[in-house]
């Protein structure tokens, strides 16, 4: 009885993170009630006509969803894969590096475009990607290789927003694998070195494992954005020459939402996307604890 | 509710000018009335069977009046003035007793998703900026105070003047024939395009001004071979354009497609005297092709299809862009930057060319893009009304010259803090005009205090500072308001003729038609087969595109 009443402090320190979470995320969801309405926003959610799945039936028939979709998927799980490779990769890199100094350093500066917004990048990428005078095909030049419109052709583009979505956010998952490869019992390697394991054994036996469930629960959180693109990126950097590969579903709900104010349409296209997207994470997560033995929720 | 009525005097004076009524306001003789309706014998406009209201009569006590609006980045601030607080807030407070509290305010990219999610939350102020749609909706769910008769009441002989200037815009505010906003009038020749061309890279290479799309052509040609700039690269554009090109202002096609008589975008008459969309006629086919053929041989940026404005700008002011198609504000916003980085630099504006015998006539829009409306539930319906009136005494013929509201010394444009600024039709036109005379008799008198403000800057540019230079080719001579003054004697223009909120058709499919238009057009121009447009023409009437021009027209009927 004694050690509930302890607990008392603790769940008041938790309650204002809940309230929020419930104000923010929970309440909000009776917002769903648009995608089944036409929605008029002088009359509310009260007051619109409900019109069943029409909503939903007008984004299958549009001319270009399937297309939209397919763009969608394909930048998505690119850039989830990259995402969650490099990083890796990196972090395994860095934490062979001796010098403090120069891997403080390192995870500083890819750490630093993690904060820049997309707004001002778009600008910066139009220079640096320019087939004129661009720096990445000057460099591509010195190897003979033609120049390349990295942001106006349409085969080039996904790779292009994959490429610079992971150059703009692989820092802070690097960081996020250091910080768990600190936690991996130092023991370990001592014990694999008394039994003759070099360097990369280590790595393949000690290290990888003990990054397993990191790895696990970052799949498993990424999974769940399958149908996110990124919007912000996609917005900043798209254009009509491109529209064939970049446009995704983010850019056609804004196009449809906001400036055709179609509020119905575009709350159906977030609902189908936001139940695809927690379809997958449940997926994964049993994938997760079925072959890998860990659960995140 | 009691209001406070001035002196017949004060009322008088109140129309004299801003001035005379800030510094009569107050220390005039009030007179307590108990009335909620406003009463007065002595107003000059109230009619004889109406309730008499006087325009000019001040609120005592104060009511709190809410609005909201939005800002833009043109609007600058001194002396701690605020959005919230400044010389026309504090006039408001203190001629008319209305104290203004924003329940925001908004840059205006944002403004049309904000309007959207506070009409959604159902909380109206007292006074809104809206853009037709939302007026239209507002309308049909009946949230809307009808102003028809308090226009009538109130509404002094210089206002209607002002606003029914283009009856044809004043009636876009009203729906079924009631008055439910102030629309915000302006002028529309202001948007009409014109080509600005650097001149000093003309002499250098002893080209003529352009009076053909042929010239044009030549020109574009020699920016990019001849080495204009003398850095011995290959590194100029003939002529700018944005990856908006179709909409865009400045580096758009607006004025270039008009020279082929086309008007992309727009929606024009034909001979039978219908509405059609301008951007599926034959003319356009043409245009395409010449720009295909300029983009073939390198002389647009080949890079236009990533670039913004921004973007443009900058070849603009790096010395890179000698020749493009933009609007009158031009010199200021976007050459600017290239005068005062360069002493040689020179440019000029001409009227757009045509690509056969036949002239080129520009197209701009119906001049009203916003309007003030007054919810159902406001408490004082006809504060909208006082603020209109206080509004339009600057522009009254004798309004004083110095008054606080228009450009303070230092350039400050004050006057955009207004609520309430519909503008005469032809307001900068006709400071170009004034100031042209004030700057030959030297005698800048008879200007109002926004032209006074032009003419300052102008005179410093005359000086020989060139950071004036875009003040100058606005409004003096040349510029580029010469260039739309001959448009205007010439009557030479035309308006998009649709200017109704979107219809059923367009709010389901315009999206898709825009996207395949935007993609078809920049594909043609960087090398895909013309072809692709007349499939684009079939394409866009199949998928909507017909149903959308019957509704124009069906709108048009109603007009």
């Amino acid at each position: 009885m004694r050690k509930k009443w302890q607990e008392i402090p603790l769940h008041v320190m938790l309650l204002p993170g809940v309230l929020l979470t419930l104000i923010f995320s929970y309440i909000p969801i009776a917002g769903i009630a648009i995608a089944f309405q036409k929605f008029q926003p002088a009359k509310g959610i009260f007051h619109s006509k409900w019109v069943g799945w029409d909503n939903f039936q007008y984004m299958l028939d549009m001319p270009n969803f399937a297309s939209v979709l397919w763009n969608t998927v394909f930048i998505a799980v690119m850039k989830i894969v990259a995402g969650l490779v490099i990083p890796i990769v990196v972090a395994l890199l860095l934490n062979e590096v001796a010098g403090a100094w120069f891997k403080r350093t390192v995870q500083t500066i890819i750490y630093f475009p993690h904060f820049l917004s997309w707004v001002i990048l778009g600008g910066i990428m139009i220079d640096v990607l320019s087939p004129a005078n661009g720096i990445v095909n000057q460099f591509l030049g010195l190897f003979g290789i033609e120049p390349i419109f990295f942001l106006g052709n349409e085969n080039w583009f996904p790779f292009t927003l994959v490429a610079t979505d992971t150059w703009k956010h692989f820092g802070y998952s690097t960081i996020i694998y250091l910080a768990a490869l600190t936690g991996i019992d130092q023991h370990l390697y001592e014990a694999a070195t008394v039994d003759g394991a070099g360097r990369w054994k280590q790595t393949l036996y000690v290290t990888l494992p003990g990054l397993l469930p990191i790895i696990t629960l970052m799949t498993v959180l990424s999974l769940g954005n399958v149908l996110n693109a990124g919007f912000e990126q996609v917005f900043n950097l798209y254009s009509p020459m491109v529209y064939s590969t970049g446009d995704i579903i983010d850019t056609l709900v804004y196009r449809i939402g906001m400036v055709e104010s179609q509020y119905g349409v575009a709350t159906a296209v977030g609902l189908f996307k936001s139940v695809i997207s927690f379809g997958l994470i449940v997926l994964s997560n049993r994938l997760a604890s079925r072959y890998a033995g860990y659960r995140v929720f | 509710m009691g209001i406070k009525r001035k002196s017949k005097a004060a009322a008088a004076l109140g129309m004299a000018g801003l001035l005379v009524l800030a510094a009569c306001g107050s220390n005039n003789d009030n007179q307590e009335n108990g009335n909620a309706s406003p009463s007065a014998g002595s107003s000059p406009s109230a009619s004889a069977s109406q309730p008499p209201a006087d325009p000019a009569a001040k609120y005592d006590p104060p009511i709190d009046v809410t609005a909201w609006r939005y800002t833009e980045s043109s609007y600058k601030y001194e002396n701690g003035d605020t959005i919230e607080n400044n010389v026309y807030t504090k006039a408001y407070a203190s001629d008319l007793g209305i104290n203004l509290k924003y329940q925001w305010t908004v840059p205006v990219e944002q403004f049309e998703q904000k309007l959207n999610v506070s009409i959604a939350a159902g909380d109206l102020p007292d006074i809104m900026w809206l853009t037709n749609k939302q007026l239209t909706d507002l309308a049909d769910n009946d949230l809307l105070y009808d102003l028809t008769d308090l226009y009538e009441q109130y509404a002094t002989p210089l206002t209607k003047s002002i606003l029914q200037q283009d009856q044809k815009a004043f009636d876009t505010a009203k729906i079924d024939g009631r008055l439910m906003a102030i629309p915000k009038t302006a002028s529309a020749v202001d948007g009409l395009p014109v080509l600005h061309v650097r001149t000093d890279w003309l002499e250098k290479l002893g080209l003529p001004e352009p009076k053909t799309m042929q010239d044009v052509l030549n020109i574009a040609e020699a920016f990019v071979t001849k080495d204009p700039d003398g850095n011995n690269k290959a590194d100029t554009i003939g002529l700018g354009l944005t990856k908006s090109f179709l909409t865009d202002n400045h580096f758009g096609t607006s004025g270039f497609f008009s020279g082929f008589h086309a008007y992309p975008q727009k929606w024009v008459k034909d001979e039978s005297g219908g509405l059609v969309y301008g951007s599926i006629q034959p003319g356009v086919k043409a245009g395409l092709q010449m720009l295909q053929d300029m983009y073939k041989k390198g002389l647009l940026d080949k890079e236009f299809g990533v670039k913004d404005r921004a973007k443009v700008t900058e070849s603009v002011a790096s010395g890179k862009l000698g020749m493009f198609y933009g609007g009158m504000s031009a010199p200021g916003s976007v050459i600017q930057d290239n005068v005062t980085n360069d002493p040689n630099a020179e440019w000029k504006s001409f009227q757009i060319v045509s690509a056969d015998e036949v002239k080129a006539t520009p197209i701009g829009k119906v001049p009203v893009q916003l309007y003030y409306a007054v919810s159902k539930k406001s408490k004082h319906p006809e504060a909208i009304m006082k603020l209109l009136n206080f509004s339009m005494e600057g522009f009254a013929p004798d309004a004083p010259a110095n008054s606080p509201f228009g450009i303070s010394p230092t350039g400050v444009p004050v006057y955009l803090y207004n609520l309430i600024g519909p503008e005469p039709a032809m307001k900068n036109l006709n400071a170009h005009h004034n100031i042209v005379q004030a700057l030959s008799s030297n005698d800048p008198s008879k200007l109002s205090s926004e032209e006074k403000g032009y003419y300052d800057r102008i005179v410093k540019f005359n000086g020989g500072d060139r950071k004036e230079w875009g003040q100058a080719r606005i409004f003096g001579t040349p510029s580029t308001f010469d260039v739309i003054d001959q448009y205007v004697k010439d009557d030479n223009y035309i308006l998009d003729a649709f200017y109704g909120g979107s219809t059923p058709t367009m709010v389901e499919k315009l999206a898709s038609l825009q996207k395949m238009e935007e993609e078809v057009f920049t594909k043609i121009i960087m090398g895909q087969s013309l072809d692709t447009f007349d499939k684009f023409v079939a394409d866009w009437k199949k998928l909507g595109g017909d149903d959308i021009t019957q509704e124009v027209n069906e709108w048009a009927k109603k007009q």
